[in-house]
């Protein structure tokens, strides 16, 4: 803490002007553009859009031959992956040689309330990897899965893994019964069969608010203050404005799927005990063999470290590495140092495989 | 035709005239109790009820004579503010049958119910809903009663927030004091006799620190099995309120013939189980056929 430069009169007109120049700065940004590396929407199955970004033509290192695909969780939406041009694990990968497709779940609507964990793992999961096989002409892809969708990755992996050659997992929950995950706490004595049978689709508001919850203080009134402090710098003001959009912009939550994966894998903690099944399969994290990099942010406080580490214990991979990034679960896709560490670790990782 | 009264404002006679005929029979009705050997405090508490009545209906009608005249200064709201005073009337009274007759007015050391319709609504919760309404009545009833809880538990909540608040002040300026206490420290141990002495936090600094006690001392809150309780319970009461409102706003959707929301789940249903079977059966011609795809058709475009 250092001494005030300005009395207290002074402090508050600076305050007043640097407001009213904020207010200015955010009238003149406007609204603010969304994403950067070129996309085809190659598949459609129901809400689902499957899209292949297009590989860089020139690029100085060697391809990575076997194709990636993300899968992104159903909580916010996947564009976290290629915010913009300075902020792009994606475009990172494809700058080194990483063939890359993503899953977008869509928004659903109240035609998908019924949709179950089992439509997500047995029905979309495995159309898009054989549409991804057939369209890459390669017998195998390798599978990276971000936070929940990491998890469902796990459950498919375990479920299906014939099409898998690598698997990636980023900031996923596995045990989530660790002591400091405060999200799991508070929905211990929720009536989820009222919430689901009363709202049908869980809304996205509703969980931004408990989001929100977590760091009241923090994300509704400090991150505010802070961004006055970058006011007169435009790039910052944009930066903070497409977070600010994807932060808030949340599907709503297919009201049975939602049920299922908090009854589950959040309550009972059905992956951590090997008890979980979809449609009669038991889900064995053992039966994952296949190589398995588990990514995961030291100052994640939406998916505390411990419950991504306990994967190493489940998974009957011979070949399980981890990789701490010093970060946040949003800082590691938007951070500077993401940008400079994240794609080129993973890269790098695939490539040795 | 109007006449004027005592105070000078129109009284219609016709107004006057129905309001002593009752009066009269109030009277006969009376000497007829005294007849039949009905207790005197009895008869002295409907007497008063009947008066109080018969006060407030000649206002009443009188009120509603003169917005229907056009009297300039008579306007409808005085209608319902009489109607408040009519049911107001009741009030005294009806306190005292209801003592008299089922025991259920507010304890001596406590302040009577606010006004005649708490009373009313007080007594009528306590009896099962009864007749053709009874089903609107009960939906109406777990209404309120889903209201009340959900606002018991917001306020419970609100306790439990302020606290935090209140806390997080507290700590903020301990924070300040070992601040201020550390810089004096620090210059005393430089023993510059031109030191100007302990300086005050910016506002930016001083917020900062707010938000990290408020942090800090919400964190343990929440962490907290009642906060995790009390939350989970608020949400869940939220729940029953709107199931509540739906169950009414859906009765009035199926008096116009409009479609619900739980049609359509049974309709979404039902399609549901059509489309698992038709996958079954797809996935048992292409076994016999000898081909097989997890994936349907395509729709690819490019954006």
């Amino acid at each position: 803490m250092s001494a005030p430069e300005a009395s207290g009169g002074e402090q508050l007109e600076q305050f007043l002007r640097r407001l009213r120049r904020g207010l200015s700065a955010l009238h003149e940004v406007g609204d603010v553009a969304i994403g950067s590396a070129a996309k085809d929407a190659v598949y459609r199955f129901e809400k689902l859009v499957l899209y292949r970004y297009r590989p860089l033509p020139e690029i100085q290192v060697p391809r990575v031959r076997t194709p990636l695909l993300i899968c992104y969780a159903l909580v916010n939406r996947p564009y976290m992956m290629d915010l913009q041009p300075d902020r792009s694990l994606i475009r990172g990968l494809l700058q080194r040689g990483v063939d890359v497709y993503l899953i977008d779940w869509g928004y659903p609507d109240g035609a998908d309330r019924f949709l179950e964990l089992e439509d997500y793992l047995l029905r979309f999961l495995p159309a898009c990897v054989q549409f991804v096989t057939e369209h890459s002409s390669s017998p195998q892809l390798n599978l990276l899965g971000v936070c929940q969708g990491g998890t469902m990755s796990l459950c498919y992996a375990a479920l299906r893994p014939g099409a898998i050659r690598n698997l990636i997992t980023m900031v996923t929950p596995v045990n989530f019964r660790t002591p400091e995950n405060l999200l799991t706490k508070w929905a211990d004595e929720v009536d989820l069969e009222a919430l689901v049978a009363t709202t049908g689709n869980v809304p996205g508001e509703m969980l931004n608010a408990l989001f929100l919850g977590l760091m009241p203080f923090r994300l509704t009134s400090q991150k505010y203050m802070d961004l006055l402090d970058h006011i007169e710098d435009s790039h910052a003001v944009e930066n903070f404005l497409r977070m600010e959009k994807w932060i808030f912009d949340s599907p709503d939550q297919p009201g049975e799927m939602f049920r299922q994966f908090m009854s589950w894998l959040v309550r009972e903690n059905r992956l951590m005990h090997g008890t979980l099944q979809i449609a009669g399969e038991p889900v064995d994290l053992q039966q994952i063999k296949v190589p398995l990099l588990n990514i995961y942010a030291t100052q994640d406080h939406l998916v505390p470290p411990a419950a991504s580490l306990a994967l190493e214990n489940l998974t009957g991979s011979s070949d399980y590495s981890t990789y701490a990034f010093p970060g946040g679960h949003i800082g590691i896709y938007v951070s500077g140092a993401a940008q400079r560490e994240v794609p080129e670790r993973i890269a790098q990782w695939l490539r040795n495989r | 035709m109007t006449q004027v009264d005592d105070a000078g404002s129109p009284n219609p006679d016709w107004i006057q005239q129905w309001i002593e005929q009752q009066r009269v029979l109030l009277r006969e009705r009376d000497a007829q109790q005294r007849a039949q050997g009905v207790s005197e405090a009895l008869r002295q508490q409907l007497l008063e009820l009947g008066a109080r009545w018969l006060d407030v209906g000649q206002a009443y009608l009188t009120g509603l004579q003169q917005v229907a005249d056009g009297v300039p200064g008579a306007q409808a709201a005085g209608a319902f503010k009489l109607g408040e005073e009519f049911m107001n009337s009741w009030r005294g009274p009806w306190n005292s049958l209801a003592d008299s007759w089922w025991g259920q007015s507010p304890p001596k050391d406590k302040p009577a119910a606010p006004d005649a319709a708490d009373v009313w609504s007080d007594v009528l919760r306590q009896i099962p809903p009864l007749g053709m309404a009874r089903e609107h009545n009960a939906t109406l009833r777990e209404l309120a009663q889903a209201h009340a809880e959900c606002q018991r538990l917001e306020q419970a909540l609100r306790v439990m927030l302020f606290g935090v608040q209140a806390e997080a002040l507290e700590l903020l300026e301990r924070r300040v004091r070992e601040h201020h206490a550390k810089q004096g420290q620090a210059e005393h141990e430089a023993a510059d006799p031109t030191s100007p002495g302990p300086t005050s936090l910016g506002f930016r600094e001083l917020y900062d620190l707010w938000v990290e006690c408020g942090e800090q001392v919400y964190a343990q809150v929440a962490h907290s099995e009642a906060y995790c309780r009390l939350q989970a319970q608020l949400g869940n009461a939220t729940m029953q309120l709107r199931a509540r409102q739906q169950k009414l706003i859906e009765h009035a959707l199926k008096q116009f013939d409009l479609p619900t929301r739980a049609e359509l789940n049974s309709v979404h249903r039902q399609l549901r189980e059509q489309a698992r079977t038709l996958r079954e059966l797809q996935a048992q011609l292409e076994k016999s056929r000898g081909t097989g795809s997890a994936r349907p058709r395509s729709k690819g475009k490019t954006v």
